[in-house]
């Protein structure tokens, strides 16, 4: 029988004679959803305005969207949890205006510490293959080895 | 207007470096005309501006700084990729050379003009993994153990680096260099030693002088002063 699966755009079918090929309702296999040329172009409009989005409102300069009534007040920070983003909306706010003073994390050195650990993986896969390359001619890795053949 | 020129002067060498593979058989005049874009600009900036601050995505964001000290160095990383350039011109070098070549140029060229920590820290970063692949660039054993050596030494340096940033923003709350005024002395001292390690210089440099002295590639040779040192640019801009 077929399962129906929440409110998808087309409907996919997932038993087991649909998996075969031939679904009695008449359904498209699972795994062969075919998308129209509309919603390949449809979907990567989406994407490429994304992108502008982003692209627009993070070469924006700082003057360009200071203004004043922007919700930015006395301490540090207040400008990242209580602004309602400018006329851009660049902000999500964190915390509401009317709550008042409250203890929060600072997100600043969330982001710088999110930051290193990307930098850190991608040098980190950069060793590795480094490594991988070096364990052909050194399959035991002994570094005291490779220190020997290799060092200049 | 000198804004946007600067924008697009730092984000120039990053995109074409990546369509240097698109366009490989133009790599090497890309390449060169980078160099030249960079020599252009900071003849510019020495020839007729004032100091001038740039700051991006309001204030926790990017700020660059030029002044006549980063013109100079710009100038001086602008010769030093040409002459490379002109080096490599009839050398067969794959694309994939002159892509390195390129972003190690403009991240260098970061390194001149940002005005904070974290901008100091992603560059030097990007410095760091640039200059791996062209270490590597023969993908001998020899070169790939050192280039290794390079990679993990320079990137423990710089996670001392970085918590030596996060003490000073906890001090001033700000990344700024100005910050370092006030930071505490542990903070000074953890960023010195990761600067003092990747820079190479003296005690923590001993582990360097085997990456930089049996490359055959003249790009280490050249850029050993440079990119080396220029961990040490921004003490002259802290300590004003």
């Amino acid at each position: 029988m077929c399962l129906p699966t929440g409110k998808p755009l087309r409907k996919v079918c997932r038993c087991r004679k649909s998996l075969l090929g031939d679904c009695h309702q008449g359904h498209p296999p699972l795994g062969r959803r075919e998308f129209s040329h509309v919603d390949v172009y449809a979907r990567s409009l989406c994407v490429c305005s994304n992108l502008h989005w982003v692209f627009r409102h993070h070469f924006q300069k700082k003057s360009d969207y200071e203004n004043p009534g922007h919700g930015c007040d006395e301490y540090r920070g207040d400008r990242v949890l209580h602004s309602r983003g400018g006329p851009w909306g660049i902000f999500a706010p964190i915390v509401d205006a009317d709550q008042g003073a409250i203890a929060y994390a600072d997100p600043v050195p969330q982001a710088v510490i999110l930051t290193a650990i990307v930098i850190g993986f991608s040098i980190q896969a950069l060793m590795l293959v480094g490594v991988m390359k070096l364990s052909r001619d050194n399959p035991t890795l002994e570094t005291s080895e490779i220190e020997k053949s290799h060092t200049p | 207007m000198i804004d946007d020129i600067t924008i697009i002067w730092i984000l120039l060498p990053f995109v074409v470096g990546f369509s240097i593979y698109l366009l490989p058989r133009w790599n090497r005049y890309f390449a060169l005309a980078i160099a030249a874009l960079s020599v252009v600009y900071s003849i510019g900036l020495l020839w007729s501006l004032e100091p001038f601050t740039l700051e991006l995505l309001d204030s926790f964001g990017v700020t660059l700084m030029f002044d006549e000290l980063s013109g100079y160095f710009i100038l001086m990383n602008g010769l030093v990729t040409g002459a490379v350039l002109l080096y490599c011109f009839d050398k067969q070098k794959s694309p994939f050379f002159y892509t390195q070549l390129v972003i190690l140029h403009g991240a260098v060229n970061a390194t001149f003009c940002c005005a904070d920590l974290i901008s100091l820290y992603v560059a030097l970063e990007c410095i760091g993994i640039a200059a791996f692949l062209l270490i590597t660039y023969s993908r001998s054993d020899r070169s790939l153990w050192v280039g290794l050596r390079y990679l993990f030494i320079s990137n423990t340096a710089m996670l001392f680096y970085l918590i030596g940033a996060v003490l000073v923003y906890q001090a001033s709350n700000s990344f700024a260099f100005s910050g370092l005024a006030v930071a505490p002395k542990e903070a000074i001292a953890l960023i010195f030693l990761g600067l003092l390690t990747k820079g190479g210089i003296f005690v923590s440099g001993l582990w360097l002088p085997s990456p930089m002295g049996n490359q055959k590639l003249p790009y280490p040779r050249f850029y050993q002063g440079l990119w080396l040192k220029l961990a040490f640019f921004p003490w002259p801009a802290a300590l004003y």
